[in-house]
């Protein structure tokens, strides 16, 4: 069993863009060059067009929670130190049918000692980052809109 | 064509338990032996051999040590659970084609310790799709299916007490099978409600068990099958399925995620079939998380969306309802061995010969896994 959380390798060609970006604390979704569709998570082709031409588009990180668990203990050491948590399916504003799973942080940044009444399906939130080790930076989800949006 | 060509004529179990001291290997050899002697069958006869991906007892092992000669057709189906139906369904298009005689399909597994767990493989970097779930604490199965099944009941209302029909009526199938590992032990519904979460809103109860054992099954053409020593139970109709867009368990980023690959697999698999859902006396569906039940429910025909909590809460899934489920307790109350349970639970209904037997039982479908590319089966007497 592995002591440390397990992190996504992020240097494979069809996904590196995302990380590089999650590093400037940017959020980007892989789309088709050719037609437009978004697409994820990344994959070499387009599954409309079949292109495989690239583009990395920035969205606003706005998201609606679409659904989420809160893993309960036994688990993983590093998850297990972190419990309670959520883990929220987020669904982003500019396409809905783009849904990335992320750890709920709150106004501090802080994964930790969230719980089911923390959240709600449909309710807003956006997109934060939390630099898990030296070349990974892993989006997050935080519970709200954005201040300015607010 | 496959409808009525083949049929099961041979199962066999080692027990069943929370720990056995035999190998995964010895426990397949003693399956494989039990179910050809119930099929009247001597191992030098088989050549063809089928089983999970996941399997870690290697075929050329298997075969060098009960016995067997030339082996002329070798099948693997993918993903644990989505796998029982494709490695039968496979075995039997393969007899029925011409190209083997006698097929043997196992699952041989040791899943009792805790150091066997599949979580507790997770890697420290991790070059798959898992990339997008596990870093962000998706770790389990448990966890994957949590989130579909709140997303469930906020869009169809299912309750918590409706969802607690599952575990309860399997549980309470187990107290009938002295093979059940949850045998003599009941279930009520206020300790359903009160047990410990394990990824909420899934309880402890809402999980399948974690266990030993092997199972096995010997299939041959249907001419054959009528001279046998057991009565030969049918392979109807197969097919696998797997949805467009379709991702293995994080099953969230298709059009509509509740359309789960058993929507896919269905429709192909009553195409094929004289038999519909109405016709069904008896179902084995996977249930290594209870809501997969209730989802299968629904892909497979037995009523509309949203409304197997109901069909669940209504008590028909017990025994003298409309459609018996899971009647030797399941994964969740008799073992866990990636359904190869369900499938032998299928043949001893349809030989009139299950300890909870549904009387005049002629028809069963038997279903693999909801959330990954899966299987189904329909048999028949």
């Amino acid at each position: 069993m592995i002591e440390n959380a397990p992190l996504p390798f992020t240097d494979d060609p069809l996904d590196r863009d995302f990380w590089i970006n999650a590093r400037q604390r940017r959020l980007v979704v892989q789309s088709c060059a050719a037609c437009g569709e978004m697409r994820f998570p990344p994959r070499p082709m387009c599954p409309h067009c079949q292109s495989e031409n690239v583009a990395w588009q920035p969205v606003s990180g706005e998201a609606a929670v679409w659904s989420f668990a809160v893993p309960a203990p036994p688990l993983l050491p590093a998850f297990e130190a972190l419990a309670p948590y959520v883990t929220i399916i987020g669904a982003l504003a500019e396409n809905s049918g783009i849904r990335m799973a992320g750890l709920a942080v709150n106004a501090d940044g802080d994964a930790t000692g969230i719980t089911a009444a923390d959240i709600a399906i449909g309710q807003p939130i956006h997109i934060d980052f939390l630099d898990a080790s030296e070349d990974c930076t892993l989006p997050c989800w935080r519970i709200g809109p954005r201040a300015s949006a607010a | 064509m496959l409808k009525d060509r083949t049929a099961i004529v041979g199962i066999g179990e080692t027990p069943f338990s929370k720990h056995l001291e035999a190998s995964e290997f010895q426990l397949a050899c003693r399956a494989i032996k039990a179910a050809l002697d119930d099929a009247g069958i001597p191992p030098s006869e088989v050549d063809a051999l089928s089983c999970y991906t996941y399997e870690e007892t290697p075929e050329f092992e298997i075969a060098r040590s009960l016995g067997m000669g030339d082996v002329h057709y070798l099948s693997q189906s993918p993903h644990g659970g989505g796998a029982g139906c494709g490695a039968v369904g496979h075995l039997a298009l393969a007899i029925a084609a011409g190209i083997a005689n006698v097929g043997v399909v196992w699952r041989s597994r040791k899943r009792g310790a805790r150091s066997k767990r599949l979580w507790a493989g997770v890697q420290s970097t991790v070059t798959d799709h898992w990339k997008w779930s596990r870093p962000q604490g998706l770790l389990r199965p448990v966890d994957e299916v949590a989130v579909l099944t709140r997303r469930y009941m906020h869009e169809y209302g299912l309750t918590r007490a409706q969802l607690a029909e599952v575990a309860l009526s399997m549980r309470a199938y187990a107290q009938g099978n002295p093979r059940a590992l949850m045998g003599g032990r009941a279930l009520s519904l206020d300790e359903y409600l009160g047990a410990r979460m394990i990824s909420d809103p899934l309880c402890l109860y809402d999980n399948c068990l974690e266990s030993d054992g092997a199972i096995a099954l010997v299939l041959v053409r249907a001419d054959r099958a009528a001279d046998g020593p057991q009565p030969p139970v049918h392979i109807h109709a197969f097919s696998q399925g797997m949805k467009a867009q379709h991702q293995l368990m994080t099953d969230y980023h298709s059009a509509d995620p509740l359309r789960s690959s058993s929507w896919s697999c269905a429709a192909n698999l009553w195409r094929q079939s004289d038999i519909g859902p109405g016709d069904i006396d008896v179902a084995q569906l996977y249930d290594a998380f209870a809501p997969l039940v209730l989802f299968s429910l629904e892909a497979y025909g037995f009523c509309e969306r949203g409304e197997a909590g109901d069909l669940a809460a209504r008590g028909e899934l017990r025994p003298g309802g409309s459609l018996p489920v899971n009647t030797s307790g399941g994964s969740l109350s008799e073992v866990y061995l990636h359904g190869m349970n369900l499938m032998t639970e299928a043949v001893k209904q349809l030989r009139g010969s299950a300890h909870t037997q549904i009387a005049g039982a002629k028809t069963c479908l038997v279903t693999s896994c909801d959330t990954t590319p899966n299987g189904a089966l329909i048999l028949r007497n």
